[in-house]
């Protein structure tokens, strides 16, 4: 599979009509999804044969395209009814096998037996509203990931987050510095789009 | 909701914890589709897998399985009970149907293969 066929095919999910203010609901657009997902298969095979989840999956673009590139099985989460019934038609439209769970990713625990993904990939709120929100995500990854987590993040938190990686007994790596053009999605936003900086975090459990 | 899905849940419910897990499956629509069968993935999974919880997902769904009660030492050899696995684990999905909690009787619906494991404000 070629980056341009990933991007393609992610280009036709669709996104939120309505985002939800108090959830930080930001999507990642189709280009950035492709190039995160097709690095993190090709430089470290973390999606192909892997058993990856999607915490807070929104429309599950990151969901459907790890299905895309191989992964055995991919479940995705949302607190969100709505963005789950955008995912469930993401997951129709590119005809991918994807479940979908409705739970609260911060309170929920899905460690107690196992650490059953391989592969955690996400994109969370960037706890700019929620204070803490994306450092709540990143614990819950962490706690179910037997390989490595792929976290989305505002790279003004890097240092932060770096200093919590260690805590958590992982090895914390920037992999990627990309620009995230959040479009004027909310009334609070002036501008009518803006590039924010954002890191792609790796999260090696050791 | 397929069963490795299923595998994972259990009730959330504050203080709720004895019989919490695994929960019963009430099936209203359970389908089945086919999938290419990994045997290296359904190796690696083995461990990570409640074998108590599937053995009572498949009873609740009336799947005859000729499981054996505990998972067998030689598994990871077992081709043939590696495809059984691969096909209640990934294939078997529900589509319709609940989740009932055996210790406190709360009820998690699942629509279109999607379980609402979502508190109300009341239960909060």
């Amino acid at each position: 599979m070629k980056l341009k066929e990933l991007q393609g095919a992610l280009q036709l999910c669709r996104y939120f009509e309505k985002p939800k203010l108090e959830l930080e609901q930001y999507p990642t657009p189709p280009e950035i999804a492709a190039r995160m997902l097709y690095a993190i298969e090709t430089s470290y095979e973390d999606i192909e044969g892997k058993s990856v989840l999607d915490l807070g999956c929104g429309g599950a673009i990151l969901a459907c395209g790890s299905a895309i590139l191989g992964a055995e099985y991919v479940l995705g989460i949302d607190i969100d009814p709505d963005a789950l019934e955008l995912a469930k038609s993401n997951i129709e439209e590119l005809e991918v096998d994807v479940d979908l769970l409705q739970a609260n990713v911060i309170t929920t625990d899905l460690s107690m037996h196992a650490k059953m993904f391989d592969t955690v990939i996400m994109n969370p709120p960037f706890g700019t509203r929620a204070k803490g929100a994306d450092m709540a995500f990143l614990k819950r990854g962490v706690d179910v990931a037997s390989g490595a987590v792929y976290s989305l993040h505002k790279s003004s938190t890097r240092e932060h987050i770096m200093k919590k990686a260690a805590e958590w007994n992982t090895k914390g790596e920037v992999v990627a510095e990309l620009r995230f053009n959040i479009p004027a999605l909310y009334k609070f936003h002036q501008k009518k789009s803006v590039d924010v900086e954002v890191d792609l975090i790796k999260l090696t459990i050791l | 909701m397929h069963l490795l899905t299923h595998n994972l849940l259990q009730c959330i419910v504050q203080g709720c914890r004895t019989n919490s897990f695994p929960l019963r499956i009430i099936p209203e629509d359970v389908q089945e589709d086919e999938r290419d069968f990994n045997q290296e993935f359904m190796v690696r999974m083995l461990p990570r897998i409640h074998w108590a919880a599937l053995l009572s997902a498949l009873e609740n769904l009336s799947i005859q399985h000729e499981l054996p009660a505990e998972l067998p030492a030689d598994a990871s050899s077992n081709e043939e009970l590696l495809q059984k696995l691969h096909r209640y684990l990934l294939e078997i999905r529900v589509q319709q149907g609940a989740l009932i909690c055996n210790g406190c009787g709360r009820k998690y619906d699942v629509r279109q293969s999607i379980p609402n494991m979502m508190l109300n404000e009341d239960e909060v």
